[in-house]
């Protein structure tokens, strides 16, 4: 198949190709990972009030603000991670793809608070029952990424089928 | 045009990724609570790191 195009057809056709070599980053998308992260903020904190895996020491206030900005802060970077590497996950479905991604950017994250365990065990302490809530919140950030891409029609880094 | 189109795409998508991994720095800043890199932002996020399953003191 020729690869050289002319007229009408050549700038749809082009853009088409480049977007499918190179993932892209609409507002769209941006708009919807950090609603994602915020949201998925307030359900963590909503979370360990119920399971009481870690009594809180700061205030509500400031507890839902730090919630907002880290759970923002961890959806841009879930999401886009997504965005990059969800064409070449070996899943369809489209949820499975957000989970799997988020919950390794946290299994890389605990790995490294492991490591500045092992350093200094004093200052970095690990809490068996909180890594485990930590993993299903993991879990339920992909959930929320994917919900909220549905619902806003943000499709960047996944392909045609998994739509 | 083609290569117009996709020049235009390939920066838009390394500027993506380069905002992944400036994102991606402040969330270790974040979640590892370096104060050496911005101060006080270990206690800012004490409780996150916690529930969320971070080793801390």
């Amino acid at each position: 198949m020729s690869l050289i195009t002319s007229g009408a057809d050549a700038a749809p056709l082009a853009s088409t190709r480049a977007k499918e070599a190179y993932p892209m980053f609409s507002r769209q998308t941006i708009a919807a990972d950090l609603l994602s992260g915020v949201a998925w903020g307030w359900l963590s904190l909503v979370t360990n009030s119920v399971t009481g895996a870690f009594v809180f020491e700061g205030g509500f206030i400031h507890d839902l603000a730090a919630f907002t900005v880290a759970g923002g802060v961890n959806g841009f970077v879930a999401g886009g991670l997504l965005s990059l590497a969800g064409a070449r996950l070996p899943f369809k479905s489209n949820a499975l793809k957000a989970a799997l991604t988020s919950t390794a950017l946290w299994l890389v994250l605990r790995a490294g608070a492991m490591m500045l365990s092992n350093i200094d065990p004093e200052r970095y302490h690990a809490v068996n029952g909180q890594s485990i809530q930590g993993f299903f919140l993991a879990i339920l950030l992909g959930l929320v990424i994917a919900a909220v891409r549905k619902a806003t029609d943000a499709k960047d880094g996944l392909p045609d089928a998994a739509r | 045009m083609e290569r117009m189109l996709e020049r235009d795409v390939m920066l838009k998508a390394f500027a993506g990724a380069l905002a992944v991994a400036g994102l991606a720095f402040t969330l270790c800043v974040i979640v590892y609570g370096m104060d050496s890199v911005a101060p006080g932002v270990h206690d800012a996020f004490h409780d996150f790191r916690h529930v969320i399953g971070m080793p801390c003191h």
